[in-house]
């Protein structure tokens, strides 16, 4: 990891006053009204919040996937001005600095495990980690499935595979949007202690769930009501 | 580079980009074919055209250039030109000898006049003779007509002997006595036997048996084409017989030559009306020094053999006649110059004139090259002419004579060569529209590819790949189907080019067993279907059906044909003048259109990838 496993108290990421409205026909929904969240780093923060309260916005403007609304906030890694990138950076930022898991997994279909895992390099121009990748997967129990496709694994299996995506460019973020919403507690569980296992070797999480008892794996839990963050 | 790597996996896993492949595979076999058979008809026309009239012509019409053999000297002498000859070319009136009975008929023709050896050195005219053999069907009819001429001569020849064996073949009673048979024969008058030889000269193989050599020697002594098979070739190209003057016409000067759907000439009436059987009158109406119109010259002369250009505006109304008999019908011969106070006292000669002289390029030396050369000579000419000449005979020149031309064959023929040339640029213009048709297939193809990709690009646009990699991908993506589609239509439209006259043919004569070929499939596709009818899929029971039911119209169309022996000719050889279709690849035109094909493929795909890119990722993640 990049950062320095002593200094816990630097903010690795913070969201300021975020505000994000969608229009929807002729009526603007605000989803995000000024909320705003820091992230240390080696530090697993979860944001709860009920379907439709912005939660993944607020993730998707963090990992600069989604541009805030203008004069509506900023985001900072490492004290830097994320919506200041310019595209080369951003692209930089997606595909080094953070890594995203969504609850859909969004692997792609027409490529193996080892490929779909892989891919960050390759996307970045870096070097193609085959190693770092297989070593990944191995981890996380997928040995034995680096040639199938992902329409040949299962639920948990495809999880396991888009985390090992998101950590092969070794980020110092990772951005879980609903990693087990679309998996059996079980399942969903196991995902759980993968990502306890990855943040106890000093992985910053932020991850995205409306399950109570799931955001209670993490350091701290906060909360979004009605567009603002609430400390809980 | 992931693009590689994504836009191999799209094209292996997919239908689609192989329909895409397809299409502009069909695009480009498509304007492949229709152009490389233009190009080809057009390459036929131009070389037929070139083929009787060298390479450069410099003309004076009508009154024609003095001294031409001077000007031929000086232009052989330059190393640009191989060769030239003077040619007269006018108009006249040919008296045919056809149909039966007197009322013959008459027909316009442009006549040449030509020194045979040296057009033929300009021109190849000799490779274009149409009979190099006498045709076996002419044979009995060559037969009947020396024995007509000779019969009172070979009456006089026969001993009793064959009187007899003549009388028996003119008895259908086989047992009829030898000595009545010869009591009759003494019976008969000379004039009855000049009627009775007469009468067999229609039938060479009873005169072959009953006549001795000494006796078949006169008739083959009136008609040698007979005995040397390639005599007609031979009169042919010294345009002469028995050292008359002859006459060679256009295959289609002569109504007695029919081109059949084979594209091989049939002479009507079973060879009767093979033209070098006769002889014609040719009329010309010379011109006199004034501009006016002088008496009709006319000739009686053998018909020696036929020519085929290829050209059919040729063909029909051309002929040929030695220079100077032309020149003689003209009035463009030497003539001796009197005193017009006293027509008997001689003052000069007038020398003899051609209109034309046609001068052919030296190998590797193109007509427009040769063409300054040419114009220099003849500047060279006039000067020579005017230092050694008396001053009574004026050389036709640029810009004094405003009929006077130099010109390259092509600006010359350019009446019959630029119809087909503007034919071809209308083709490749009009099936140019084939790639945009192409290009709208790859741009409606790609843009389902795109939207079924979208969640792809939000994936790969969340994992950090810039706008620019995502048009990468479907830029390669198209690429990839571009040169695919250009190579596969290249190889498709060669195979078709290069066995165009068998499907032409097959299509003209279609093999049976393709029709019970195609019609088995079809039944057993049709039968498949019928039982898959049950089961749970329908697509399969309406891809067979869909498949079937073309594979059966056509079986049983070809069948039918078969059995009926009808076909469908496109190419009619009656009509175009070429036996075969042009079968060769246009490989300039074939590599342009290929260019074009994976060029307009690229555009195709450069629309929707630009959408592609432009997809908001959080968007594209959210489509499902």
């Amino acid at each position: 990891m990049h950062f320095d496993m002593n200094d816990t108290n630097q903010n690795l990421i913070e969201g300021h006053d975020l505000c994000k409205t969608y229009r929807m026909g002729a009526v603007d929904v605000p989803v995000l009204r000024g909320a705003s969240i820091s992230v240390a780093a080696g530090e697993w923060v979860a944001i709860l919040g009920s379907s439709g309260s912005g939660k993944s916005t607020l993730l998707h403007l963090l990992g600069a996937l989604d541009h805030p609304d203008p004069d509506g906030g900023s985001v900072r890694f490492r004290g830097e001005d994320v919506n200041a990138f310019n595209q080369r950076r951003r692209n930089h930022y997606r595909n080094i600095d953070v890594g995203f898991v969504f609850q859909f997994y969004h692997l792609l279909p027409e490529l193996t495990v080892l490929e779909n895992t892989t891919l960050p390099g390759l996307v970045g121009n870096g070097p193609v980690q085959h190693d770092r990748a297989a070593e990944l997967l191995d981890t996380f129990g997928l040995g034995h499935r680096l040639e199938h496709r992902p329409r040949e694994l299962s639920g948990g299996e495809r999880q396991r595979t888009a985390i090992a995506r998101a950590l092969v460019s070794k980020p110092d973020v990772l951005l879980a949007d609903e990693p087990t919403g679309n998996l059996d507690e079980d399942t969903g569980a196991g995902i759980l202690d993968l990502l306890a296992a990855e943040h106890a070797r000093g992985l910053s999480i932020v991850m995205v769930t409306h399950d109570r008892s799931i955001a209670d794996r993490a350091d701290r839990v906060v909360e979004l009501h009605s567009g603002v963050v609430v400390e809980s | 580079m992931y693009q590689v790597l994504l836009t191999n996996r799209y094209l292996t896993s997919r239908v689609i980009p192989l329909l895409a492949v397809a299409a502009v595979a069909l695009c480009v076999a498509l304007v492949i074919v229709v152009v490389s058979v233009m190009t080809g008809f057009l390459d036929m026309v131009k070389s037929s055209g070139r083929t009787l009239m060298g390479d450069v012509v410099v003309g004076y019409p009508v009154s024609g250039i003095p001294y031409y053999d001077e000007l031929i000297d000086i232009i052989e002498s330059q190393p640009e030109a191989l060769a030239a000859t003077a040619v007269i070319d006018t108009w006249g009136i040919l008296r045919m000898p056809y149909p039966d009975g007197d009322a013959k008929e008459s027909k316009a023709v442009q006549v040449w006049g030509v020194e045979p050896g040296r057009f033929s050195a300009v021109t190849d005219f000799e490779d274009r003779l149409l009979w190099e053999r006498t045709p076996d069907e002419v044979r009995r009819w060559l037969y009947d007509d020396a024995v007509q001429q000779v019969a009172p001569q070979l009456t006089d020849m026969l001993d009793s002997k064959q009187k007899v064996e003549i009388m028996r073949e003119f008895v259908a009673d086989d047992s009829v006595t030898e000595e009545s048979l010869r009591l009759e024969a003494e019976s008969l008058s000379r004039s009855d036997w000049i009627r009775r030889i007469e009468t067999l000269g229609r039938f060479p193989a009873v005169l072959e048996h009953v006549l001795t050599g000494p006796q078949l020697a006169v008739i083959h002594e009136v008609e040698p084409r007979l005995l040397q098979d390639d005599l007609v070739l031979k009169e042919g190209e010294a345009m002469a017989r028995d050292g008359r003057p002859g006459i060679i016409t256009g295959v289609h000067v002569s109504q007695g030559n029919v081109r059949n759907s084979e594209g091989e000439y049939e002479i009507v009436r079973d060879g009767y009306w093979w033209l070098p059987r006769f002889e014609g009158v040719l009329t010309t109406i010379p011109i006199d020094t004034g501009g006016g119109l002088s008496e009709p010259e006319s000739i009686i002369l053998p018909f020696v053999n036929e020519f085929s250009s290829g050209i059919f505006l040729i063909d029909e109304s051309r002929i040929l006649v030695p220079l100077e008999t032309a020149q003689e019908l003209t009035h463009l011969d030497e003539a001796e110059l009197v005193d017009l106070d006293d027509p008997t006292r001689v003052v000069g000669v007038d020398p003899a004139r051609a209109t034309m002289v046609l001068v052919r390029a030296a190998e590797g030396v193109t007509p427009d090259t040769l063409l300054p050369v040419v114009r220099k000579s003849y500047e060279t000419f006039i000067a020579t002419m005017d230092r050694t000449h008396p001053d009574h005979v004026s050389i036709p020149r640029e810009g004094l004579n405003p009929g006077w031309y130099a010109q390259t064959w092509e600006q010359h023929q350019s009446g019959f060569i630029g119809p087909v040339e503007k034919e071809r640029e209308l083709m490749r213009v009009l099936f140019s529209i084939v790639y945009v048709v192409c290009a709208a297939l790859v741009l409606a193809i790609f843009w389902s590819i795109v939207h079924e990709k979208t969640r792809d690009i939000g994936i790969l646009r969340s994992i950090g790949a810039s706008r620019g990699g995502i048009v990468g991908i479907f830029l390669l993506y198209g690429l990839v189907v571009g040169i695919l589609g250009a190579v596969l239509g290249l190889g498709l439209g060669w195979l078709i080019v290069t066995n165009i006259n068998l499907i032409h043919d097959s299509m003209g004569n279609p093999p049976l067993a393709l029709g019970i070929v195609l019609l088995a499939l079809g039944v057993l596709l049709l039968g498949w279907a019928m039982l898959r009818m049950r089961g749970a899929a329908l697509l399969p029971v309406v891809l067979s059906v869909l498949v079937s039911i073309p594979l059966l119209a056509l079986g049983g169309f070809v069948l039918w044909a078969a059995l009926n022996d009808v076909g469908f000719i496109m190419w009619d050889p009656s009509v175009y003048y070429f036996t075969e279709i042009p079968s060769t690849v246009d490989w300039g035109s074939a590599m342009i259109t290929m260019a074009g094909a994976v060029i307009f493929s690229l555009v195709g795909a450069l629309i929707p990838a630009a959408k592609a890119a432009d997809t908001d990722p959080v968007n594209a993640l959210r489509y499902e």
